[in-house]
């Protein structure tokens, strides 16, 4: 998985890393013993598939929070490629050019985040609200506030068909995943990515391109967004509006479960996935078991803040 | 003083995008009636029905002008209330409409008919007895409709799930209890075996209709409260290849619902009648104006079942 050349984050990085998938691991053997049908290939495809857009919207929101920001234009960023994609599938363009225009509308959002906050010197959580906000309005505008359903069977595909008896979203993940890790823990801008959240105006005059780093990884996590959008509306056949609404913050949920700090400087693309995994089979293992809907609230929110609190506690050991 | 010019800067900006945007209200002719609609929000396909039903009432009368307004963002009561009083102050001649709170509302439609402005309520009213009409889906009847419809399709027996919108709403709470009293009171060997809050968001509840079918291998059914709850169980049902034993009774319309009681997939679905409340809405509004009364005061505008036999037929 992630074992990071990273002097700075490599020792604790891999505890970090061991002890989410212990969490996990823990949760599995609970839910196994506890239900029956919840150790079944298909109930944990089922999970997985679940889970793909959090997963994925996490990916790129753990970036944003590695460099000390937040995007809060995710859920937003979801809607807006899953629109511009139906409408221009609908109005007869090929699928994939308006697959393509649908991920670049939502990686400009991105683009236009990170710039604000570089150019601009303006809060990420201040922004990115602002974009979340304006974004939506550009979504219903465009829809007239009605989904956009009746999508071409190719495109569903994405969603719904299975390859080699693996649901498709899976593999979309999988590929991010792999690709994302690998830039995060081996590359430059991976490192400069951690040397923002770390010290940015040490970065800064030890001549890091901050605003080109920081408006790369901002457009990370809209294109991410888009990625997620497309897989949700092939899911259900349809592109609302409204899709994603408060997506952003259970993107926060699985990073900072997964080991990533909202002050910045820490976080892995492994620890996420297992954070994001973490949080689908909460869900699902307290669906079979047949826990209240209102419970599970209760138990999510003591998990996220649980998750923290130890990372906390191992902090100051 | 940089700051005050960057703000009028700004300023001058939002204004210009602004009157853009705006397309420019005909003030009304002499002699013309003016009644005004006023809903939730004014992109949810149920309000632009409303507002269609409104406006043909307003063609067949001649000399009736629909002004139509509504909050720019959901459920913002404050906003509407303001909506309701400029209505007011513009002298309009009538207003309908669908009220987002029971209570904000009550001081604005109190207002209005201070001024002897006739207020005719559509799909929501306010917690007063000084109204002229309502007409609204009576939610209750409809629940227990839904009970029986999938009561018959299961044979009266099995296990069945719920999909609810949002926990607390008050009418997709009201479809939701209703329809629990009725399998309760009539149906003693069906099994309600939970129920799961979606809010609306058509992938959640895709993933809880998946889970439920997952914990209960020998579920024969689905009762979802809402349109998107209604198309997320639909796609779970359709995707897991169950269409023919798992059975859906939704409620609302839209293409989505539509392409899956076509597929098979949603077995039947409540549908309001929006357009007969927006129609009727107008006819009474003027009949008001000329001095008659309006009996009863509460309609049911009742509810369609849409089904695959007779889907052509549902506006």
């Amino acid at each position: 998985m992630s074992t990071t050349e990273n002097k700075i984050t490599l020792p604790k990085s891999i505890k970090q890393f061991l002890s989410t998938l212990s969490g996990l691991i823990v949760l599995l053997i609970i839910f196994a013993i506890s239900n029956k049908n919840f150790f079944t290939t298909d109930n944990i495809l089922n999970v997985i598939v679940q889970t793909t857009p959090i997963l994925l919207i996490a990916i790129g929101q753990t970036y944003v929070l590695i460099t000390g920001g937040i995007d809060l234009s995710i859920g937003s960023n979801i809607a807006i490629s899953g629109v511009v994609t139906a409408m221009l599938m609908k109005s007869g363009l090929p699928i994939f050019l308006s697959i393509i225009i649908g991920l670049l509308s939502a990686t400009t959002v991105g683009v236009a985040n990170g710039a604000l906050v570089t150019y601009g010197k303006l809060p990420p959580f201040i922004v990115t609200l602002g974009t979340m906000t304006a974004v939506r309005g550009i979504t219903l505008t465009l829809t007239k506030g009605i989904p956009i359903s009746g999508l071409p069977d190719g495109f569903n595909a994405i969603g719904i068909e299975k390859t080699f008896g693996i649901p498709n979203p899976i593999y979309i993940m999988i590929f991010f995943v792999i690709i994302f890790g690998l830039i995060l823990a081996k590359t430059k801008t991976g490192r400069y990515t951690y040397a923002l959240g770390s010290n940015f105006e040490a970065s800064r005059l030890s001549g890091v391109n901050v605003h080109s780093s920081l408006i790369k990884v901002y457009a990370f996590s809209g294109l991410l967004s888009g990625v997620a959008g497309l897989v949700m509306a092939a899911r259900i056949i349809s592109a609302p509006p409204t899709a994603g609404m408060g997506y952003e913050l259970n993107a926060v949920a699985a990073s900072v479960i997964g080991g990533a700090s909202t002050l910045g400087g820490e976080g892995t693309i492994a620890g996420t996935a297992v954070g994001a995994l973490i949080i689908g089979i909460l869900s699902n293992g307290l669906n079979l078991m047949g826990v209240s809907p209102f419970i599970q609230q209760i138990v999510t929110g003591i998990v996220i803040i649980g998750a923290v609190f130890a990372d906390k506690i191992r902090h100051n050991d | 003083m940089k700051k005050l010019c960057s703000i009028l800067l700004v300023m001058t900006l939002i204004l210009t995008v602004v009157g853009c945007g705006k397309e420019d209200k005909k003030t009304s002719s002499s002699g013309d009636l003016t009644v005004t609609l006023i809903t939730m929000d004014s992109m949810d396909e149920h309000w632009l029905k409303v507002k269609n039903g409104a406006e043909d009432a307003a063609k067949e009368l001649e000399g009736v002008k629909i002004n139509f307004d509504a909050p720019q963002t959901k459920v913002d009561a404050t906003v509407q209330a303001q909506l309701v009083e400029n209505a007011v102050t513009n002298k309009s001649d009538a207003i309908m409409l669908a009220a987002l709170d029971k209570e904000a509302l009550k001081p604005a439609v109190e207002k209005a008919k201070k001024e002897d402005i006739p207020v005719i309520f559509v799909d929501s009213g306010v917690n007063t007895e000084d109204y002229d009409a309502f007409y609204s889906t009576d939610n209750g009847a409809a629940a227990a409709m839904a009970a029986d419809h999938l009561a018959k399709l299961i044979g009266e027996k099995g296990k069945i799930a719920i999909v609810n919108a949002q926990a607390g709403a008050g009418t997709t709470m009201t479809r939701e209890n209703e329809f629990r009293n009725r399998i309760e009171s009539t149906y003693p060997d069906i099994e309600i075996v939970g129920v799961q809050y979606s809010d609306g968001d058509k992938q959640k509840a895709l993933n809880y209709a998946t889970d439920f079918m997952t914990q209960y291998p020998d579920l024969v059914g689905f009762y979802a409260c809402n349109e998107g709850s209604t198309v997320g169980v639909g796609n779970a049902v359709d995707q897991s290849g169950k269409d023919d034993s798992v059975y859906v009774v939704g409620f609302d319309f839209s293409d989505d619902v539509k392409a899956l009681i076509e597929k098979g997939a949603i077995k039947a679905s409540m549908v309001q009648n929006p357009y007969t409340m927006g129609y009727e809405g107008v006819k009474a509004a003027i009949d008001i104006i000329n001095g008659k009364e309006v009996s009863p005061k509460d309609v049911d505008t009742g509810v369609t079942i849409a089904t695959k036999e007779n889907l052509d037929e549902i506006k």
